[in-house]
């Protein structure tokens, strides 16, 4: 295989763990913010508010 | 009709364009955008499942689900097939047999070359042009080409015409009728027959009569082509269907402002999408990486010794199956007793049914081909396309034609998937198996298509939403997988319009729906010749689905919006707007094929 393929193929293999690092954080956000709001009321509720 | 009145000869001037430019930071935003959109699309689907149903309406709600889950399913693969170009390195053409085969008796021996132009019932003067231009091809070093005419027609005219351009005339009198009816181009009569190494196959369903001497690129399609490999597939580019033209016509001055803005625009494009950039340069090129490149018939480049290797051994193969049925008959009819001399009488009874079959007697015979050669692990034939443009094919020039060329597509690679699948036997590699697969789920696409057709018009019309709600969950999941998935197809299909394709998929539901129908029923595909000429007449009966989706979908959205107004039903806003903007892109992509149904190229609008 060649060189340039090698590289290539590298590339791809570093670029495919950034998105799926970047998708997960994004995932996760998401699914903390969505925690928290959930919370929210439920808190507020029995703090007798 | 004289040779000059064919639609395509006022195009030939053209010349074709060059192979996409692999740009590694282009590929890099593809392999990201489509990763995160795999990722947000499977928890998208994931919380679908188990987080939006709508249990009140799972009539409505389980069936859009797994539509999405199949769909999703297709776009795994689709990403694979693109992930990273790959392409063959491009090496000089063999000047003798030796490089091509190192076993070779006579390595010295310059190259044989057959090339084959298969026709039935096209005009005799279209079948002169391609043997015209298959004289004109060039070779860097002595050949010994040959070009005959395989006529499945019988015609003394097709003979005379074959004689006078100084081609081999053969007739077919050994296919039957039956045969004919199935098999799209008479290629098994030439691999018995020829002594040649290479036998370029020119299906004059596709007929390769623009290669002509005054494009240069054209010519050099052997010496492009001969390299080591299999099968190899060069990239074949269509007459457009209509006249194209750049944006730049339109008005010197602002086109070309706007052409240096956003790149070449092409406007009064092909309306069939016949465009073959997308299945050559982008799904076919990207295939190389793993090896399941696939002949697509016109324009390929068989190697004769790799189809007769597979052959006899599928031969072998037949006769030993044959010969064990037979010997079983022949032991009953003896009442049990085993006779040793009755083996040897079954196996010759055997060889005498079976027939030696090069390439396989099927509607989609050039796909089927190539995966017998993909599934011989003995021998692990390569195929290979190169992404220059070698050739030129007709297109369809009318809907008709196209619907027939569609249908034989789908269902033949559906006859393939659901009665001889390469998926699941053994012989494919990982990587052969994933593209494949992509290939025949492609087909099965009306099955989903559908009912992404019908929901948005379904809630419109009754506000019963398949998903629990249309809240903020719902779009923080799927706003961001849409414009992920948008923004890897920008890059994935970069210098092309992707989109097109796109809605040629979803319009083409009806299509895709009747040919599975067809292969479910075991009806047998048949191969009917793809007209050359423009079917006159109104094609309307051919998109009354997609007319009918169009008018339905509208339908609803009025009736939403009015008893949204008026404070009827349990319309709620964000799902009219999601629905409503879901329904008007599907009305969007109908409209494109019946616009089709009424297209006329632009000399016959103007009479």
């Amino acid at each position: 295989m060649s060189r340039a393929s090698n590289l290539s193929k590298a590339r791809s293999h570093i670029i495919f763990i950034v998105a799926l690092l970047s998708a997960a954080a994004y995932i996760l956000w998401v699914e903390q913010r969505r925690g928290v709001a959930a919370e929210a009321p439920r808190r507020a509720n029995a703090l007798g508010r | 009709m004289s040779a000059d009145s064919f639609y395509f000869r006022r195009f030939e001037h053209r010349r074709p364009p060059q192979p996409l430019p692999a740009n590694p930071w282009i590929e890099s935003l593809w392999q990201f955008f489509a990763t995160a959109a795999l990722v947000l699309g499977a928890w998208y689907i994931w919380w679908r499942w188990t987080g939006s149903l709508n249990w009140d309406a799972l009539w409505f709600a389980l069936p859009l689900v797994l539509a999405e889950t199949l769909a999703f399913f297709g776009l795994i693969l689709f990403v694979y097939n693109l992930w990273r170009v790959e392409d063959y390195p491009k090496r000089p053409p063999p000047a003798r047999i030796g490089e091509c085969d190192p076993h070779a008796p006579e390595p010295d021996r310059p190259l044989k070359v057959d090339i084959f132009i298969a026709t039935y019932n096209e005009e005799e003067e279209l079948v002169r042009l391609s043997i015209q231009d298959a004289m004109r091809v060039r070779y860097p070093h002595p050949v010994e080409l040959k070009v005959h005419v395989l006529d499945d027609g019988r015609r003394d005219s097709m003979r005379a015409v074959a004689e006078e351009e100084g081609a081999n005339y053969i007739s077919a009198p050994t296919i039957s009728a039956s045969r004919r009816a199935i098999c799209a181009t008479p290629w098994s009569r030439p691999a018995a027959t020829s002594s040649s190494s290479w036998m370029p196959t020119a299906d004059l369903s596709r007929p390769f009569s623009s290669i002509r001497s005054d494009i240069s690129e054209i010519p050099t399609w052997l010496s492009s082509n001969l390299r080591s490999g299999s099968t190899t597939c060069p990239r074949a580019s269509a007459c457009r269907t209509c006249g194209a033209a750049r944006l730049e016509a339109l008005g010197r001055g602002a086109g070309r402002l706007i052409e240096n803005l956003i790149g070449e625009v092409q406007v009064g494009e092909d309306p069939f999408v016949n465009d073959p950039k997308m299945f050559f340069d982008i799904i076919q090129r990207r295939r190389n990486r793993v090896n399941a490149p696939f002949c697509c018939g016109a324009a390929s480049v068989h190697r004769r010794e790799a189809v007769m290797f597979v052959a006899l051994r599928a031969y072998g193969q037949a006769i030993a199956r044959a010969s064990e049925e037979k010997k079983g008959l022949l032991k009953r009819l003896a009442g049990g007793r085993s006779n040793p001399g009755k083996g040897a009488l079954a196996a010759w009874q055997a060889a005498q049914e079976q027939e030696l079959t090069p390439y396989k007697f099927h509607v989609s015979e050039d796909i089927y081909s190539s995966i017998v050669l993909h599934q011989d692990r003995t021998r692990r034939w390569k195929s290979v396309l190169h992404p220059d443009v070698e050739t030129r094919m007709l297109s369809p020039q009318d809907l008709l034609t196209w619907t027939i060329q569609r249908y034989k597509y789908a269902g033949g690679s559906l006859d393939i998937f659901l009665h001889d699948n390469p998926v699941t036997r053994p012989g494919l590699s990982f990587g052969q198996r994933m593209m494949y697969l992509n290939t025949f789920w492609s087909y099965l696409g009306g099955l989903w298509n559908i009912i992404f057709l019908l929901a948005p018009i379904v809630y419109l019309f009754t506000a019963i939403p398949p998903v629990s709600a249309y809240t903020l969950d719902f779009f923080l999941r799927i706003i961001p997988f849409l414009v992920t998935l948008e923004l890897a197809m920008m890059f994935g299909t970069w210098g092309i319009s992707g989109w097109k394709s796109k809605v040629t998929f979803l319009a083409s539901f009806p299509l895709s729906l009747q040919a599975l129908w067809a292969v479910l029923r075991k009806q047998k595909i048949k191969f009917h010749v793809t007209p050359k000429d423009r079917q006159e007449g109104n094609f309307l009966h051919l998109v009354w689905p997609q007319v009918a989706i169009i008018a339905l979908t509208l339908a609803s959205l009025l009736w939403a919006v009015g008893s949204w107004a008026l404070g009827r039903e349990n319309f709620t806003m964000e799902g009219i707007i999601a629905n409503g903007a879901w329904g008007l892109n599907n009305i969007l992509a109908m409209s494109i094929m019946v616009r089709a149904a009424y297209w006329k190229p632009h000399h016959e609008e103007n009479g």
